[in-house]
């Protein structure tokens, strides 16, 4: 039983923290300021490989499986939360979407471009009525000869200003509704009839370009369809369980980074004539911080290995993004308390990472979503099926 | 033990809550985005007399207890903490503090323009190196002919920028650190004053928090507050009376929050009915009603205490302690319940949720509240603990 | 054209304390680093193999032990030819790359830092000096044209004067930390490189006809510098009389 991480994935880490700390790091505090990513720094780490981490070498990717995908995840996410975002929709659901059920033809056709930075994926599900309850999108998509029509609109999508490339789950057969009738497809900005709102303003994530997403019959090829006609649901679903996996690692590099940074300080800042990290409650406060990262740590990439071995992981990945948000909240709560008044100024990394964390609680499934996904596999184990 | 609210009380608390409701809700959200002081509702504001609410009707203020007054800084709080607190402290540090030790001359020149509110007053304290711990100050307050001279930096100064006078505390003493601490009134524009650099926080962002450097500034002995080496007095009364607004301004953050989370929760349908029909929902709801409750109980309680003139200062720090930390709570767990909403710089949600959090740490962070109530514990067994 | 570029590890400077009272250095972090001079003489090689469109053999070489191996493994991600570890714990590493030349033959160019940030090592000169090749030391640039070394080096390190060197092949090239810095290698290469068994090969001292040899250098210890003592102040006499 070897809970080491093999060393290829050390020296990927190694790699990807030196990428983030000397190309990401120093821009992150302009990016939250101005709310732009340069499609430069994207094009970089595309050159690298990091924009399609998880992916086989075949498309494109980087052949590094969910492990090293979360590795990637976490020392992202400790440089610039938005620079983060933007990758983790990018790859973890958009591309992943794709990856998960589209056809080797579909694959081959975008896969090198989106791996490569040459092209930004977004993931559409959610709309204006359907937040939580996905099940309740309309977007629809009705069959014209040899392509789908597609109408409606999407709302609150990552990446949906810049993306290339918009997976995008449409009714197909309203009789059936979501389930049993919805389809996923993957559309190109560039089609006639597709349009985006103005970017949303946000407490946080400011780099990340977040918004409505206009299908105004859009037309989309049938070669375009990801997976199965009808079956579209099951794909999303799959696709965010899968997805919150890098997300708690995603969490677990914010949470680290407030740990880092707050160690620095209780040895920098001194009151009562001795540094603040000889009182007992800045040590209670960094010790209860290490904790809980380590039990996210080995929570996340135990998950991660489960992926990579083909094993179940619902259940974890839930846990994952759940237990990655609230320990995330949590400790860069506890870094603003340390770095006192330093820590509610926009001069300093501390405010912004309380800021960006906060969505992490809510998107991809709320935490109230993913408690009642955990519970309903427990209560199923005992032959209860639970409705939320 | 009667609760009930006297008809003044009662009158007080709807011409405050009056006020805030029309003047204040439409310009809060406006304030936060183009990081302005509110000018124009402070104008408005001080007519109405709250800037010098507390301050005795000689003065030109309005002569209200503190019961009142902690009703006027949670009504302004459940609007826009940047006023409340431009207010709290303007008038619990600043002004009262004059009032409380200032001599007859020093009341007369500077009370009547702050209560009007033509002179904001700030409270300038906190140092680089001085933050928790202000026993140590490095601004040194040297004795010369007619006065003294100060030279040192202040930052952390909130209303420093807009403030027509300073409460400046100076080390007369070095050696002496809270013995040899003396407090000085400085009007702002007098030579050597300068202020600097206007802090970009997380919220709060129509308050005007700067650092003020004292380059040779000359203050005449007219213009020292209270006697040589006495400014620790001030600096434990000023932190003892912030502390009850804060806690004030905390419960009506919360309320505000809670309000705007019940209000989401009542219209957004998810899964075919009202979000506010889920027990999740449910309990978050009733958690942060519970601790707005208690934390109004808390302040009735301290504020009761000062009104008695009896020693308020613990129950202060504990409303504060607490009142911060449900503020929190609140504005947190509705944020919560308004979903993706919550993070949209369109829904007020995540204005309160920005500005709340620095109510943990100003005015005393929650460690320093810990601190002050514990002693507080253990004296009575005889053990005098150290910070 | 073959090059040879030589790696060493070094440990990270950031992860250690060096304690006056105790008298030591404290390891408080153990994290290893390719020395950074030898990290600009690595990317030097790799930009000359880039400008002949490939047409080059670059092989990395380092002395030491499994740690080291790791070095080698992301020489090979960037892009090197072919990666050799030398196991050894202390042999003097100057022969040993001395013998390795001689081993693989025809190299015409070999690369390698200026010094090695924790010995102050210059191993550059004396494998010059072993194979008689030519030596230019301090590079910020360097680039082959026609079997033309041409080495750019800054000759005042206080001001901004550059100037060109140019030498024969075959020749050493020693760089400085000004250099460019060393490549990212792609994620993918370097999971390749790190699972591939035969990535790294081992040439052993016996391999290279060296045998029993003996560390030329020997730790005895570690020790502050003493402390500095203050000046005094002197009368004009006093100078005076010390200058007579």
């Amino acid at each position: 039983m070897d809970f080491d991480l093999s060393p290829e994935y050390t020296a990927l880490r190694k790699m990807i923290r030196s990428v983030c700390e000397e190309e990401i790091a120093p821009v992150a505090h302009k990016i939250d300021e101005t709310g732009i990513v340069e499609r430069d720094l994207l094009r970089k780490l595309g050159e690298l490989g990091i924009l399609g981490v998880p992916f086989p070498r075949e498309y494109g990717g980087m052949g590094a499986g969910e492990i090293g995908y979360c590795i990637m995840m976490e020392e992202m996410n400790r440089a610039s939360a938005s620079v983060a975002t933007i990758v983790g929709a990018h790859i973890g659901i958009g591309v992943m979407s794709m990856y998960l059920d589209g056809s080797k033809a579909l694959k081959a056709k975008y896969m090198p471009d989106l791996c490569s930075g040459k092209k930004v994926c977004a993931f559409a599900l959610t709309e204006p009525n359907a937040g939580s309850d996905a099940a309740g999108i309309q977007l629809r998509a009705t069959l014209e000869g040899d392509s789908y029509m597609l109408d409606g609109q999407k709302m609150w999508i990552t990446n949906g200003p810049i993306a290339d490339v918009i997976n995008v789950l449409a009714i197909t057969d309203p009789a059936l509704g979501a389930r049993g009738g919805a389809t996923v497809f993957a559309v190109e900005s560039k089609w006639e009839g597709y349009s985006t709102g103005k970017p949303e303003r946000k407490m946080g994530l400011h780099g990340s370009p977040t918004s409505l997403l206009n299908f105004d019959n859009v037309r989309v090829p049938k070669e375009n369809v990801i997976g199965q006609i009808g079956l579209g649901f099951v794909t999303f679903m799959k696709t965010l369980d899968i997805g919150r996996v890098s997300l708690g690692a995603a969490t677990l590099g914010g949470a680290q980074a407030s740990l880092d940074a707050s160690v620095r300080w209780a040895r920098t800042r001194s009151q009562y004539g001795k540094q603040i990290a000889h009182n007992q409650t800045i040590q209670f406060m960094l010790a209860d911080m290490a904790t809980e990262i380590e039990s996210l740590r080995a929570l996340v990439y135990r998950t991660a290995w489960l992926v990579d071995s083909g094993k179940p992981f619902i259940k974890e990945a839930g846990m994952c993004k759940l237990l990655g948000s609230e320990i995330a909240s949590r400790c860069v709560d506890r870094a603003v308390q340390i770095h006192g008044a330093l820590g509610l100024s926009r001069d300093f990394p501390m405010e912004r990472g309380f800021r960006d964390a906060r969505i992490s609680e809510i998107f991809e499934g709320t935490n109230e979503i993913q408690r009642i996904v955990i519970a309903s596999e427990l209560m199923q184990e005992v032959g209860v099926r639970l409705r939320p | 033990m009667d609760f009930t609210l006297t008809e003044e009380q009662t009158m007080f608390r709807d011409l405050f809550r009056d006020f805030a409701e029309k003047e204040i809700a439409k310009v809060a959200e406006h304030t936060d985005r183009s990081e302005e002081p509110p000018t124009e509702l402070f104008k408005k504001a001080a007519a109405q007399g709250f800037f010098g609410a507390p301050i005795p009707e000689n003065y030109g203020g309005v002569g209200i207890d503190w019961l009142p007054y902690t009703m006027l800084a949670e009504e302004l709080g459940k609007h826009c903490l940047s006023t409340a607190i431009t207010v709290a402290i303007h008038t619990s540090l600043s002004a009262m503090s004059i009032l409380d030790v200032g001599t007859e001359e020093q009341k007369q020149k500077y009370l009547p323009p702050m209560a009007s509110g033509e002179m904001i007053g700030a409270f300038a304290l906190t140092e680089p190196d001085a933050g928790s711990d202000a026993s140590s100050l490095f601004t040194i307050a040297e004795k010369v002919d007619g006065g003294y001279r100060l030279n040192g930096t202040k930052s952390w100064v909130s209303n420093g920028g807009i403030a027509g006078v300073f409460v400046v505390f100076a080390a007369t003493d070095s050696s002496a650190r809270n013995k040899g601490i003396t407090a000085f009134i400085v009007d702002a524009g007098t030579d050597g004053v300068t202020v600097g650099y206007r802090e970009k926080t997380m919220g709060l962002r129509g308050l005007d928090i700067r650092t003020v450097y004292f380059d040779e500034c000359f203050v005449p002995e007219s213009n020292r507050l209270s006697g040589e080496n006495q400014g620790w007095e001030i600096i434990t009364r000023a932190s003892d009376r912030i502390r009850l607004t804060l806690a004030a301004i905390s419960l009506g953050a919360a309320e505000a929050s809670l309000a705007l989370g019940v209000t989401f929760a009542a219209e957004r349908k998810q899964f075919g009915t009202q979000i506010a029909n889920k027990q999740a929902i449910q309990n978050y709801v009733a958690e942060v009603a519970v601790d707005v409750e208690a934390l109004r109980g808390l302040i009735r309680n301290a504020a009761w205490l000062a009104d008695t003139k009896q020693d308020y200062g613990r129950a202060a720090s504990i409303a504060k302690f607490f009142g911060a930390r449900v503020a929190q709570n609140a504005a947190n767990k509705m944020l919560q319940v308004h979903g993706g909403y919550g993070f949209s710089d369109e829904y007020a949600i995540s204005r309160y949720y920005r500005d709340v959090r620095a109510l943990r740490i100003l005015g005393g962070t929650d460690e320093m509240q810990r601190f002050i109530v514990a002693r507080g514990n253990f004296e009575e067994k005889g053990i005098k603990i150290q910070p | 054209m073959k090059i040879l570029v030589l790696l060493k590890n070094i440990l990270d400077p950031h992860g250690m304390m060096i304690n006056r009272k105790a008298g030591k250095v404290f390891i408080n972090k153990k994290e290893w680093l390719m020395n950074p001079s030898d990290a600009r003489a690595l990317e030097a090689g790799l930009k000359i193999k880039d400008a002949l469109n490939g047409d080059a053999v670059v092989i990395a070489a380092a002395v030491g032990d499994d740690v080291t191996a790791n070095l080698l493994r992301d020489a090979k991600a960037l892009g090197v030819d072919r990666a050799i570890l030398i196991p050894s714990k202390d042999a003097p590493a100057g022969r040993l790359y001395t013998a390795l030349v001689n081993h693989l033959g025809d190299i015409d160019l070999i690369l390698t830092g200026g010094s090695a940030l924790d010995t102050g090592e210059n191993i550059g000169a004396q494998i010059a000096e072993g194979l008689n090749f030519a030596f230019i030391g301090g590079a910020v640039k360097c680039t082959i044209e026609n079997d033309v070394v041409h080495v750019t080096r800054k000759d005042d390190p206080a001001g901004r004067l550059y100037n060109g060197y140019d030498c024969d092949l075959p020749a050493v090239v020693t760089f400085s930390r000004e250099a460019p810095s060393l490549r990212y290698a792609h994620g993918g290469d370097i999971i390749i490189a790190y699972r591939d068994k035969n990535a790294v090969e081992t040439i052993s001292a016996d391999d290279l006809g060296l045998t029993d040899l003996q560390p030329i250098v020997v730790e005895r210890g570690q020790s502050t510098p003493p402390e500095r003592e203050f000046g005094k102040q002197v009368s004009v006499e006093e100078v005076v009389n010390k200058i007579r």
